[in-house]
């Protein structure tokens, strides 16, 4: 079930009363617990097994952790935990990857191998509660984080709805401790919380889907190569789609969290005015990159064991991370760049030059904002384009080998103005917020102008709501 | 670092949401009610989204239904239309259906695209057994179109065979009610026509039915000058297509009729169903590309031999061919409702329907 379709405001229409009605505490819990489910079913009923499935076995075993004396005994089920998760990730979602490089690599050696056929439907949001339910197995191994002690608060916590298909990824130390009292939004939450939702159906609907989306499409899935001005129109409006639409998934799930009284954890804070990489990873995706850092980067030893191995653990996270959004080289080549970016910044941070108070200057800031953005575009191609050879001719035609070339691409000229009028737009604005939050700028308006805000937003989003099957870009993930 | 969002409750602003939402609201319908109005005026016509949800809800549908809701379609038997914007602005199901009782009618025609992919998937799914009339020319038979539907195939087989789809098909009902009754949900008005050029929003002169039969009404509500821009701008873009997508030799083509085409018929035959290969009228303009004496003879003609399937001609109907082509590739809407009263009767005379009298 999409956020941006009438089935979910049905949905939620029906839930949210529902939920309020119910006086008991338990009773809610497991009324929101039956309601994610059916969530879930919405998209394909049987693999509402496997969520239950991945719920139970990582219950029991950080149990099993827990109560395990010997170091030997609690490695070995921690071993079996990571050995289901990740299985159930490797089979769903990299099978049929690894077995077209397998046949691919004997092809290579001169072996004739032809694979039988492997059609696996990729559940959705697996990538995500799979990273939940490891995070509690794993901080329990770590004697982080006790063993909670009601069932029902854990199974709420993998599946809760609003977080359950793309995020935030939710660590079991910020939701599990929200089950202990009874929550029942309150007007402030439930009033808040709906301005949220709409915010992020207005990026994801219209920003996203209504206006960025058919001049991606134009560019990256035409037959005809793009020249110069259309590669870059493209990717530009590329950049603002897949940030629209997945910090407004975020605002909607967070949102629609707050309507139920759960708080859910910041995914994203204005990453469109980073300066640097570094920067931009704690600004973009904030959930992923602090579960990357927690689980992978800094077990690996992160910038504690010298210059070189810190080097080594940020390219294994990133290219792992980027394996992480799919099963395709072009992800692990887009987080190879975002990998040399960050090691290339990191060599410039050691210079003496620049430490200079001139980098600190607002304009400059500004200026490094703009560069971050427009280096982050090109690995931004890898991200969209749908096979490697058209990426790589996509960069060629933006680094100038589309200058002389005619127009391949039928983009009317109001489209490429609307990109850059936007682009410009949302580049303002997230340097404007850079340090601020929604919630200061509602803070400085009266209450009807926000009134007037919604009202606007609204229209917009339900001109724009009926035109076509938008899927999240992060479901596929 | 602040965050952006509400990660904590200490710092949900003040406000009294009551009021503020009931204003929202208030302001909300204020916005709807007059634009509603507005679009009215200015004729803009419903239309439906056409999207692969309604596509692959209507593919969902080719098969004979023992309990449908309507007592004439208990059983009946089916007729399927496939092929790109010519079979879906040119044949009107509603029309065949009320000329050929009996018969449920589905326009499964995908604008932009050759039906090749749709046809072999309904000549591989055994519980089909209709009659196909399929957009026929010399690109849409083509090798090089073999998968141009193939997405739309794919989607309907990944998101449509479980249980899933009922989430789906309520979206759909809900979307189809709400664009059928208001014109602000319409598939052809954009946002950008709406927030920016409201006041000379010209109306869409195609509108999309729930059947997904697209009625273009080039005399009503096209200026000439608007229906000559047009008229370039789709002989353009069919001479663009033309060059990628045609069959770079009669040889080309008739292996695709033997490795493609023919297969998928037989199929379908073999269980008492059939395949006729229509060919729709074009204008002059683009009469040198599907319509010579030259290509008729090297291509059009090999197709029912090769195939086993008939063939039916516009040129070969003298009430077709009259037929006026107002963009040089597509009927209007009152002609399109001749065109298919036209083929209803050519069906009956090709013994392909049997209607009782």
């Amino acid at each position: 079930m999409l956020f941006n379709s009438y089935t979910f405001l049905i949905f939620l229409a029906v839930v949210l009363p529902v939920s309020r009605v119910l006086s008991n505490w338990t009773a809610r819990k497991g009324f929101l617990v039956a309601v994610s489910y059916l969530f879930y079913a919405a998209w394909n009923p049987p693999f509402v097994l496997l969520l239950w499935f991945s719920t139970v076995v990582d219950w029991y075993l950080a149990r099993a952790i827990y109560h395990a004396a010997h170091p030997g005994r609690r490695k070995g089920l921690l071993g079996v935990s990571l050995l289901i998760n990740l299985g159930l990730l490797g089979y769903f979602k990299y099978g049929g990857f690894l077995l077209d490089n397998f046949t691919a690599l004997m092809h290579g050696l001169g072996v004739v191998y032809q694979p039988p056929p492997f059609s696996i439907i990729l559940p959705v949001g697996i990538s995500f509660y799979t990273f939940q339910t490891l995070s509690y197995t794993i901080d329990i191994y770590r004697g982080k984080f006790a063993p909670w002690h009601s069932f029902l608060d854990y199974a709420l916590y993998v599946s809760f709805f609003p977080q359950l298909v793309a995020g935030p990824i939710v660590r079991a130390h910020d939701f599990l401790p929200q089950c202990v009292e009874p929550k029942l939004g309150s007007a402030r939450q439930v009033g808040w919380g709906l301005s949220l939702l709409v915010l992020g159906l207005f990026y994801k609907v219209v920003i996203a889907d209504r206006i960025m989306a058919e001049v991606v499409e134009a560019v990256y899935d035409a037959a005809a190569l793009p020249n110069f001005a259309e590669a870059w129109t493209g990717t530009l409006a590329f950049a603002i789609q897949i940030y629209a639409d997945f910090a407004g998934y975020s605002l909607c799930a967070i949102g629609v969290g707050l309507c139920f009284g759960f708080v859910l954890p910041d995914n994203f804070r204005f990453p469109l005015a980073a300066v640097g990489f570094a920067d931009f990873w704690r600004r973009w995706h904030i959930t992923l990159s602090t579960w990357l850092g927690s689980y992978l980067y800094i077990p690996l030893g992160g910038n504690r064991k010298g210059t070189l191995n810190t080097y080594r653990n940020l390219v294994i996270t990133m290219l792992l991370g980027g394996l992480w959004h799919g099963a395709s080289w072009l992800f692990v080549l887009w987080g190879g760049l975002h990998a040399f970016y960050l090691v290339v910044e990191r060599l410039i941070q050691g210079q003496a030059w620049a430490r200079h108070r001139l980098w600190q200057v607002p304009p400059v800031q500004f200026g490094l904002a703009l560069l971050t953005f427009t280096l982050g575009c090109f690995t931004r191609v890898f991200f969209r384009a749908p096979h490697l050879e058209r990426a790589l001719t996509t960069l060629k035609m933006m680094l100038g080998a589309g200058w002389h070339m005619q127009p391949g691409i039928e983009i009317a000229r109001r489209d490429y103005l609307m990109v850059l009028a936007l682009l410009a737009a949302f580049l303002l604005f997230e340097w404007y917020m850079r340090d601020k939050s929604y919630e200061w700028l509602a803070a400085q308006m009266p209450w009807w102008a926000r009134s007037a805000i919604m009202a606007v937003l609204l229209f917009a989003v339900v001109i724009s709501l009926p035109k076509g099957d938008h899927a999240f870009i992060y479901f596929q993930f | 670092m602040p965050s952006s969002t509400s990660n904590s409750n200490s710092r949900i602003p003040h406000a009294p949401y009551g009021k503020q939402w009931l204003l929202a609201l208030l302001l909300f319908a204020g916005l709807l009610l007059p634009v509603e109005l507005a679009l009215h005026e200015q004729g803009h016509l419903p239309s439906v989204t056409d999207s692969m949800a309604l596509w692959a809800y209507q593919r969902s549908q080719v098969y004979p239904h023992p309990r449908a809701a309507d007592e004439t379609k208990q059983g009946a038997k089916h007729i399927v239309l496939l092929g790109s914007s010519r079979m879906q602005l040119g044949v009107a199901p509603d029309v065949l259906e009320q000329t050929l009782p009996g018969y449920t009618v589905t326009q499964l025609g995908i604008n932009g695209t050759v039906g090749l992919a749709v046809l072999k998937d309904l000549a591989e799914d055994p519980a089909f057994t209709g009659l196909v009339i399929y957009d026929a020319n010399i690109v849409s038979l083509a090798r090089q179109g073999e998968t141009s539907q193939q997405r739309w195939v794919d989607y309907y087989r990944r998101e449509w065979s479980h249980w899933g789809r009922w989430d789906k098909m309520a979206n759909l009902a809900i979307q189809t009610i709400l664009q059928e009754r208001f014109l602000l949900f319409s598939s052809t008005l954009s946002p950008r026509q709406l927030l920016v050029f409201i006041p000379g929003a010209a109306p869409a002169y195609i509108e999309t039915r729930p059947d997904r039969y697209r009625a273009a009404h080039y005399y009503s509500l096209l200026t000439p000058a608007g229906l000559d821009r047009l008229r370039t701008r789709i002989i353009d873009l069919t001479q663009r297509n033309y060059a990628r997508t045609a069959p770079t030799s009669q040889a080309d083509f008739l292996d695709s009729l033997h490795t493609l085409v023919r297969p998928a018929v037989a199929k379908i035959q073999q269980r008492g169903g059939n395949v006729l290969f229509l060919h729709f009228p074009v204008g002059a303009e683009l009469r040198d590309l599907y319509d010579t004496p030259e290509l008729r003879r090297q291509y059009w003609d090999q197709i029912a031999p090769i195939t086993g399937a008939p063939t039916l001609h516009f040129a070969d109907i003298p009430a077709m061919r009259a037929l006026p082509v107002p963009d040089a590739s597509h009927l209007d809407a009152k002609d399109a409702r001749r065109f298919t009263l036209l083929l209803a009767d050519e069906l009956r005379r090709l013994q392909l329907v049997s209607v009782a009298e």
